[in-house]
């Protein structure tokens, strides 16, 4: 079955309508809307003015679709990366998806999937303009782009927000896309035998696991707030068998979590007991097996890897 | 086969839960096909969970039967996955273009109604049919500007195409009565002109009356009353057919939903 044979006039009809389309809102006091000025003429003489009923010329009747394409791809990037859009606002955040679009328009039927790509280039222009994002809560604004800067990063250094408070928000942002897109893992319970192996072994850690350390409140996409918080916050994202699933874990459970993700628990946790205070080494040695069982039922771990065994 | 009087709820997140409940009102549900073709592992295991409590029907936005693209046969292969893995009594999409020079608008866009359009877009209805294996609806957008080109009205170009493809009709009541007001025809007259034999399913929605007097298709409302008047005529002339609720934003919950698609009933004779 081959495709017909368009009508000789259906591609560049076509063509001329998507560009005029797809041409960029023009922003008035902040706000993106359409901008009846950049239709071509050949494309609104062709249709049809106000009647009886609707008040709107042909520019106006052509903007309803030229507002409704860059809305819904806008709204988009905002639903797809919450955190950002509150630090950044969502009128930031339409200017830095807008650069994104023009660079690469749509190209597939998932709508989600004209998101890819912009959290990467985000990370790589914060990481431009400072190489420590996630620990510098200096101002994107107090940054100095460095030629050849993209629009990207001039368009980031007029924010006025810290650099690891939308570093830290886009990776949070970005762990919450990839759970998403992971299957629900699979239930491990654990045999007599893989107990015994628990502490030798290297365990395997589910697809979409990720640790994050959090300075601001950023957990809740929701509730985030620029508020630098008192204490760094860690914070286990990842797949559960509802959907996507976070839950806040202490710092040294954080530091052992993150161990155990290339070493056997029972190395991982000399590692952290070498260099943990008093408390901590009290709070590893009792809260052990309370912390296997969240990892196992939460199914962050899910079997033990290979056949890695270290004595121990 | 769906009973010829089923009532059916376009499927949207926030109804996932309360759509597992028991006898909620729903005699079908209608998945939005690119809701399950993405990356996204998520839409495909809430509607898993659903699996078995609901006949299901598709409906799409991205065939692109009017555009001058290929049609995209790794999406069409996508769809026809879905239609069997959760037996899809029907597929549905719009009479309009969606891609052009390999770029996805993700928008229901307008044509010139012209004759030389006619046999292109049935040969590419009757394609998607025949790769799908199911039924295939085509569906009458809402419009917002006619063009010079036009040279027939609407229900006779929709009409000509669903004809010569031989396939069925998702008639949008909502559309219909979207676009009569916005170009200033009545809407009864394109009803009428349809073979409504055809029709597959009928759509119901609600819409925005905005200040300059234009109608846009906003599924953010209950159904208007000129729509339901619209629904009352048509099935009198053609029912009985399977009609469905789409409710897109400021979604209700389920409950009010299904009320408002229970007020059907009350439109048939």
């Amino acid at each position: 079955m081959t495709d017909p044979v368009p009508p000789p006039w259906l591609a560049s009809w076509q063509q001329a309508f998507a560009e005029a389309l797809t041409a960029p809102l023009k922003v008035v006091e902040g706000q993106r809307q359409p901008d009846a000025d950049s239709i071509p003429d050949h494309v609104s003489a062709s249709i049809h003015g106000p009647n009886e009923r609707v008040r709107l010329s042909a520019e106006q009747r052509f903007a309803v679709y030229q507002s409704q394409y860059w809305m819904r791809l806008l709204n988009t990037f905002q639903v797809a990366l919450p955190r950002v859009t509150k630090v950044v606002g969502p009128w930031t955040l339409n200017d830095l998806a807008t650069i994104h679009l023009l660079d690469h328009p749509p190209s597939t039927a998932d709508l989600d999937g004209v998101v890819d790509g912009f959290p990467e280039k985000l990370a790589a222009s914060i990481a431009r303009l400072d190489p420590a994002p996630l620990r510098c809560h200096g101002s994107l604004a107090s940054t100095r782009p460095s030629p050849p800067a993209t629009a990207t990063e001039r368009r980031l250094a007029q924010v006025d927000r810290p650099v690891a408070l939308l570093a830290q928000a886009l990776r949070a942002d970005v762990a919450r896309r990839r759970i998403g897109r992971v299957s629900v893992p699979r239930p491990w319970t654990p045999t007599a035998e893989e107990q015994a192996r628990l502490l030798s072994h290297r365990l395997q850690v589910a697809d979409g696991v990720v640790l994050l350390r959090f300075d601001y409140d950023l957990a809740d996409p929701k509730e985030a707030s620029h508020a630098r918080l008192p204490h760094p916050q860690h914070w286990v994202f990842w797949r559960s068998a509802s959907g996507p699933a976070r839950r806040q874990v202490s710092a040294v459970w954080a530091r052992v979590l993150s161990e155990a993700h290339r070493r056997p628990l029972g190395e991982a946790l000399d590692v952290v007991a070498d260099v943990a205070t008093p408390d901590q080494v009290r709070e590893l040695e009792s809260g052990l097996s309370d912390w296997v069982h969240v990892a196992v039922t939460s199914r962050w771990w899910v079997g033990l890897a290979g056949d890695q065994r270290v004595a121990r | 086969m769906l009973p010829p009087d089923a009532l059916g709820l376009g499927l949207r997140p926030p109804h996932y839960t309360a759509l597992a409940e028991p006898a909620v009102g729903v005699d079908y549900l209608e998945i939005l096909l690119e809701n399950y073709v993405g990356a996204s592992t998520l839409p495909l295991q809430r509607l898993d969970a659903l699996e078995g409590r609901y006949p299901l029907v598709g409906h799409g936005v991205s065939l692109n039967l009017l555009g001058a693209d290929p049609l995209d046969r790794d999406h069409l292969a996508a769809v026809k996955h879905l239609v069997r893995r959760y037996d899809l009594a029907f597929v549905t999409d719009h009479l309009c273009w969606s891609r052009s020079g390999g770029h996805h608008h993700h928008d229901l866009l307008p044509s010139p109604y012209a004759p030389s359009l006619v046999p292109y877009a049935a040969e590419r209805a009757r394609i998607v049919q025949d790769v799908l294996e199911v039924p295939f609806g085509i569906e009458n957008v809402s419009s917002y500007v006619q063009f010079d080109a036009d040279t027939m009205p609407e229900w006779a170009f929709y009409a000509e195409v669903v004809d010569r493809a031989d396939c069925g009709m998702l008639l949008d009541l909502n559309n219909v009565f979207v676009s009569a007001h916005n170009h200033g025809f009545d809407p009864t007259r394109y009803v009428d002109a349809l073979d409504l034999s055809r029709v597959l399913q009928v759509h119901l929605a609600g819409h925005t009356l905005l200040p300059s007097g234009l109608r846009q298709d906003t599924h953010d409302h209950p159904v208007a009353d000129e729509v339901w008047s619209l629904y009352r005529h048509t099935w009198a002339r053609g029912g009985p057919f399977p009609t469905l609720l789409e409710w897109d934003d400021q979604i209700p919950p389920l409950a009010d939903a299904v009320a408002e698609l229970h007020r059907a009933k009350g439109h048939r004779s």
